[in-house]
């Protein structure tokens, strides 16, 4: 007690500039989880929060759909894929741009692969059926090899590997750019001892750089496992079809089918309920675990 | 420097956190005002509206949805002042939000579903007496043979909403739709049976170089439209075989319908792509000149019309045909519940006759002015182009154009002009541009009504014929319907593309229809049933 408001006493000036955000996020992300009993009462707009009690009927008449489950494992497979691929890929790639010397080049590649990042999947959707189509540029190409023609979106098999390849690709430049921040902030003190002691790169990378940038990725780790259940809604809806329902329907765009559309707001809001409690177990395991195992901790 | 940095950080703050809190104060201020304007001024009468936005509507410089042509008439005649609220795109959305929060405009549009939940919680003014005295001649002829609408619209005996209408049974029929050249090229005048249907697709790619049968995208529209042909109706309720009501996806012919296509997949009749395709995708093997039929309803002229003359040349366009029939037996066509949209009046708003009196006036400028001569067409015109007419909100009808068609199939066909109607007059001049200036504006409505086997002409001759099968959920959805959304159907869909692409085989339809009533069918059969069924 004594030190903490001797600690008060000495930082008050930061706990004062904490203020604004604190409320902004109280208002905004507090106040609003109030709206969570629509999730446990038959919703009528015209009655608002009077709406009639129905407990957990909301959540037994999702579950009880005959393809929710399959939804759920659809889910985790395809945002799984994308979580994992989503850390390798861009560390791989900024370890990979920090060794080229020329520093127009590196700018040129840096923008290039960040440049789908903020292309809407609305766009990229469009582009993509037209390149993936049984004509399409890439089924041209593969026949070269004697490959295909591969349905790229038509075939549940394919399917979620393509919505799993693709999401990386569109959003691999936006990781890579923060390893590559994490990666110019290791000391080069340590690679010059490192090479006074005759380590070559691929010592070098495996003993200082990773080490180094463990800490940020054990953070992006963390802050994606958050989105294990959500693989994406604006990327399956725009791309996926009937044929594909059975491994690409995710929980988001079956809950859109199932209620939103026809404005049944309390079948929503118990899904995400469901989704955040998901999200928030997995961040508080993930969180443990990353202090166990990687000595990581933000307090 | 820091400090200074932190001293332009706070203030920012400080200032986002004031303009947020001051914002949100204002417009109760004013609502305030309008209240005590209207109690204590004998002034104009106000109507806040909320609208939606009409992504095609171009107005003349300087107007908007709050002040244009309408708005300007409506103040002049009525001396009202139409107030916009707000215009959006995601306007069920918005309507939503509205009602939960309680702050709704004066008048506005809902739909089925949220007419419910109003007139349930008593949200909205009684219109019985404002419509009784206040309905022109006209309001009240298009809405009174419509009566099972209108029941849709009552609550306790009173009228709460006027119903927006629909275009009429005659817009609700599917037709086969081919390549002009290529019928006549191959002197196909009329596709009687399935088999004739066939030997036209096989016709089209052996002598005119079509890479497909006919078309179709991934929901499986075509197939749907088609399912006439086989007496399937798969997406209606229908009398079932024990006089019960059913899902028409689960009868038989429902089964024959996709074994057939089925086997025209086999064939290659159908693009291997088309359970990855949307609508744009599949039109454009159209535009490619590599498919040239499908069945589509009565407005595909706009779809196959104009862009196939500018891709492919003079006389490509598709041309309406009765559908074909597995046996010689009548088809009959499906009809949904159609009446979406419903003007209503908040509860408690003083003039809800003024509903009534503009929606008169919509009739009034578009349909009776011309014939009556309070107005030309020179003066009329503006109000129907450029979607001018759909941007009123909650003063609008749809109009029935059953006679209309009549009137302008036969003017143009005889030559003879005979027109009764404003909006036949419009549609009359749209067709004379393309037919004698060869305008392409004017070549989708030419192939509604412009000829003999005109979609809507065929359309009038259904309804002639007797030819309608109206769904038995005539009005609202029961809720157990409202619950599943559209997954149960989603179901079918992934079932049926299977079993057409021949992953699945027919026989799995039987396997389908039975997961189906697992998944939800059998409690919303019952609910339909309950609700009405004999009882």
């Amino acid at each position: 007690m004594q030190s903490l408001l001797f600690t008060l006493r000495k930082q008050w000036q930061y706990h004062v500039l904490l203020i604004p955000a604190v409320v902004l996020i109280f208002i905004f992300n507090y106040i609003p989880l109030y709206g969570l009993i629509i999730a446990f009462q038959r919703y009528n707009p015209s009655m608002g929060f009077q709406s009639p009690w129905v407990g957990l009927d909301n959540f037994t008449r999702v579950f009880s759909q005959p393809n929710f489950v399959q939804t759920i494992w659809n889910t985790l497979f395809i945002a799984g894929f994308q979580i994992i691929g989503g850390i390798i890929v861009p560390v791989v790639f900024s370890l990979l741009l920090n060794e080229v010397r020329k520093v127009s080049a590196k700018r040129v590649f840096q923008t290039i692969i960040y440049l789908p990042y903020f292309l809407s999947w609305v766009i990229l959707a469009g582009v993509m059926i037209d390149i993936l189509s049984r004509e399409g540029i890439m089924n041209t190409f593969l026949s070269l090899f004697n490959i295909g023609p591969i349905s790229f979106l038509g075939d549940p098999k394919t399917f979620r590997w393509t919505m799993i390849v693709s999401e990386i690709w569109k959003s691999f430049g936006f990781g890579t750019v923060i390893f590559l921040a994490a990666l110019t902030s290791i000391d080069p003190g340590l690679y010059e001892s490192a090479i006074v002691d005759g380590a070559k790169r691929w010592k070098q990378t495996w003993y200082i750089t990773i080490p180094s940038i463990m800490p940020i990725i054990v953070l992006m780790t963390i802050l994606s496992l958050g989105n294990l259940l959500n693989a994406g809604f604006d990327q399956i809806y725009n791309l996926y079809s009937p044929i594909v329902y059975s491994t690409g329907d995710i929980i988001d765009t079956y809950v859109y089918r199932l209620g939103i559309q026809q404005a049944q707001y309390s079948v929503g809001t118990a899904v995400g309920m469901f989704k955040a409690l998901i999200a928030a177990f997995m961040i508080l395991t993930s969180y443990y675990l990353a202090d166990r195992f990687a000595g990581y901790r933000v307090l | 420097m820091y400090k200074r940095v932190l001293g332009i950080v706070l203030a920012i703050a400080l200032i986002i956190s004031v303009a947020a809190c001051s914002s949100s104060e204002e417009p109760k201020d004013t609502t305030k005002q309008e209240a005590e304007d209207n109690t204590t001024k004998q002034g104009p009468i106000k109507v806040s509206v909320g609208l939606p936005e009409i992504v095609n509507a171009k107005f003349a410089p300087g107007e908007d949805y709050s002040n244009n042509l309408w708005t300007k008439l409506f103040k002049e005649k009525f001396n009202i002042d139409v107030e916009v609220d707000w215009v959006t795109t995601e306007y069920d959305t918005k309507i939503n939000l509205a009602i939960a929060s309680g702050e709704l405009p004066d008048m506005f549009t809902v739909n089925i579903v949220q007419l419910n939940q109003l007139m349930e919680a008593g949200m909205l003014e009684d219109l019985t007496s404002s419509y009784e005295q206040y309905a022109s001649p006209s309001l009240k002829e298009m809405i009174e043979p419509n009566r099972d609408i209108v029941e849709t619209a009552m609550h306790d005996g009173k009228l709460m909403a006027i119903p927006r209408l629909h275009y009429g049974d005659e817009t609700s029929t599917s037709f086969l739709w081919a390549r002009k050249d290529w019928l006549e090229g191959n002197g196909i005048k009329e596709v009687k049976t399935i088999e004739d249907f066939e030997n036209m697709m096989e016709a089209f790619k052996t002598n005119n170089g079509a890479k497909f049968g006919t078309m179709l995208d991934k929901t499986l529209g075509a197939f749907f439209e088609m399912a006439s042909s086989f007496h399937a109706y798969p997406k209606i309720w229908v009398d079932g075989p024990d006089g019960k009501i059913v899902y028409g996806a689960t009868l038989p012919e429902t089964k024959n319908a996709l074994a057939k296509w089925a086997e025209w997949y086999k064939k290659g009749y159908i693009n291997k792509d088309f359970a990855t395709m949307d609508s744009a995708a599949m039109l454009r093997d159209a535009y490619n000149g590599e498919v040239g039929t499908y069945a589509q309803q009565n407005w595909a002229g706009w779809q196959v019309g104009a862009d196939m003359v500018k891709n492919e040349g003079d006389g490509t366009y598709f041309v309406s045909m009765n559908l074909p029939s597995v046996d010689s037996d009548k088809i009959l066509y499906p009809r949904q519940f159609s009446n979406s949209v419903y003007s209503v009046v908040r509860k408690g708003y003083e003039h809800p006759e003024v509903l009534v009196e503009l929606i008169n006036t919509y009739i009034d400028v578009l349909d009776d002015s011309i014939g009556n001569g309070t107005m030309t067409l020179e003066e009329v015109l503006p109000f129907n182009t450029n979607d001018m007419h759909h941007i009123t909100g909650p003063f609008k009808v749809e109009f029935a154009h059953y006679q209309d068609i009549k009137d302008v199939s036969s003017s143009i066909i005889t030559g003879k002009e005979n027109l009764g109607s404003g909006n036949a007059v419009l549609f009359y001049n749209e067709i004379l541009k393309w037919k004698n200036g060869g305008d392409l504006v004017g070549l989708g409505r030419y192939l509604q009504m412009g000829h003999e086997t005109a979609s809507l002409v065929l359309g009038i001759s259904h309804v002639d014929n007797d030819q309608i099968k109206k769904t038995k959920v005539w009005g609202a959805m029961p809720q157990a319907m409202l619950d599943y959304g559209t997954t149960l159907d989603d179901l079918l869909i992934e079932g049926y593309t299977k079993i057409i692409m021949g992953v699945e085989d027919i026989s799995y339809y039987d396997t389908l229809i039975e997961a189906w009533r697992h998944a939800g069918g059998n409690e919303v059969t019952e609910a339909v049933n309950k609700m009405y069924g004999k009882k």
